[in-house]
């Protein structure tokens, strides 16, 4: 069940030319404490269902890449 | 590998080193020659070793809980954790509200839905693990053989066909499908290793969702709520780890105390940036 992801760049490719990043997630503001360092870096929401996520084309034009993506399904949003 | 090996030796496992001669005798179908892209060059051989069928352990532990007096309740689903004044009492299901002194989280790759019971998040991914089965073939395989750099690994079942495993593709995803990319990539390689199964037959493959952590290591012991324990992460690491799971869950459950087996698992390790440097697979 391989997907094609849109590269702005490079048009639809296949999923597999991109190296996951994760889902997206707000860092902290400058000068907040070590905890919210770790929770932004550490843990995830991990949904099973629509998520905003990035993508880096390694295999492509080395570009980010975020999509809003059905972590069940594989369906992506066109935006 | 003789760095992992001499950890294993340490941690108290007997651990040989095998030339490529001394493989092929034990694998004759073992391609040892410089034909492959990446040579075998050694191994590892770990005699008191072996495999079990998944079926037997699972139903050996169900007879052993009955014996116990533990109640498996099939079908009933955990709809919330009841956390009042930061002290866990209990579930609700959908056949009703079920008290508990303590709660315990074991629900392999679909941890992170207890965590939204909780309003708070596990570090952990989850995807899929790819495996797939062969068509039966005469018994040839005495040994479960395993490429951990190549990430696969294969063994011939008491049925007589291969199980060849595995691989996550490289994203999230709670679907457990699985993908011609994965199974093009073992079959490769299989073939690579054992050329004289290149014209056998891949008859099934499956997937499972396994919940991972950015150091490839578990999470156990206290969850941070009272009452609640934790046995969550453990990824693509499978069934073999549940003895180990249960004695040292039980342990903590019991007595409240972290045994010291499973302190370097625990959830702080985020905070404290504790975390597990070597990666077993």
């Amino acid at each position: 069940m391989a997907f094609l992801i849109n590269c702005p760049n490079c048009g639809e490719r296949s999923a597999y030319e991109f190296k996951f990043h994760g889902e997206v997630k707000s860092p902290p503001r400058d000068g907040s404490e070590m905890k919210a360092w770790c929770d932004y870096l550490y843990f995830n929401n991990n949904l099973p269902g629509f998520q905003d996520e990035l993508w880096f084309h390694v295999m492509g034009c080395g570009d980010w890449v975020q999509t809003r993506r059905n972590t069940a399904t594989h369906q992506i949003i066109k935006e | 590998m003789r760095m992992q090996g001499d950890t294993q030796i340490r941690a108290g496992l007997k651990m040989e080193m095998l030339t490529p001669k001394e493989i092929k005798k034990m694998v004759p179908s073992l391609d040892i020659s410089n034909k492959p892209a990446l040579p075998v060059l050694g191994a590892q051989f770990h005699p008191e070793g072996g495999t079990v069928h998944h079926d037997a352990a699972l139903w050996g532990f169900a007879k052993g809980c009955h014996k116990y007096g533990v109640d498996i309740c099939v079908g009933v689903e955990v709809t919330k954790i009841i956390n009042e004044h930061g002290k866990v009492t209990g579930v609700e299901t959908n056949v009703g509200r079920i008290n508990a002194q303590k709660v315990h989280v074991a629900v392999g790759g679909y941890s992170s839905e207890i965590a939204r019971m909780l309003e708070t998040k596990f570090p952990v991914v989850t995807s899929p693990m790819q495996v797939l089965t062969t068509a039966i073939m005469e018994p040839f395989l005495d040994y479960y053989v395993a490429f951990p750099r190549l990430h696969f690994y294969t063994q011939q079942t008491l049925k007589g066909d291969l199980i060849i495993g595995a691989g996550l593709d490289p994203w999230q995803s709670w679907n457990s499908y699985t993908s011609w990319e994965e199974a093009s990539d073992r079959a490769f390689k299989i073939t690579e290793y054992f050329p004289d199964l290149a014209h056998v037959r891949v008859v099934r493959s499956w997937s499972g969702l396994c919940d991972c952590t950015v150091d490839s290591a578990p999470v156990m012991g206290p969850s941070g709520i009272e009452g609640l324990s934790l046995d969550v992460a453990w990824g693509y690491y499978g069934f073999k780890s549940t003895p180990a799971c249960g004695k040292y869950s039980a342990e903590y459950i019991a007595t409240g105390r972290v045994p010291e087996k499973i302190k370097a698992f625990s959830l702080d390790r985020f905070y404290t940036r504790n975390l597990v440097p070597e990666i077993i697979l």
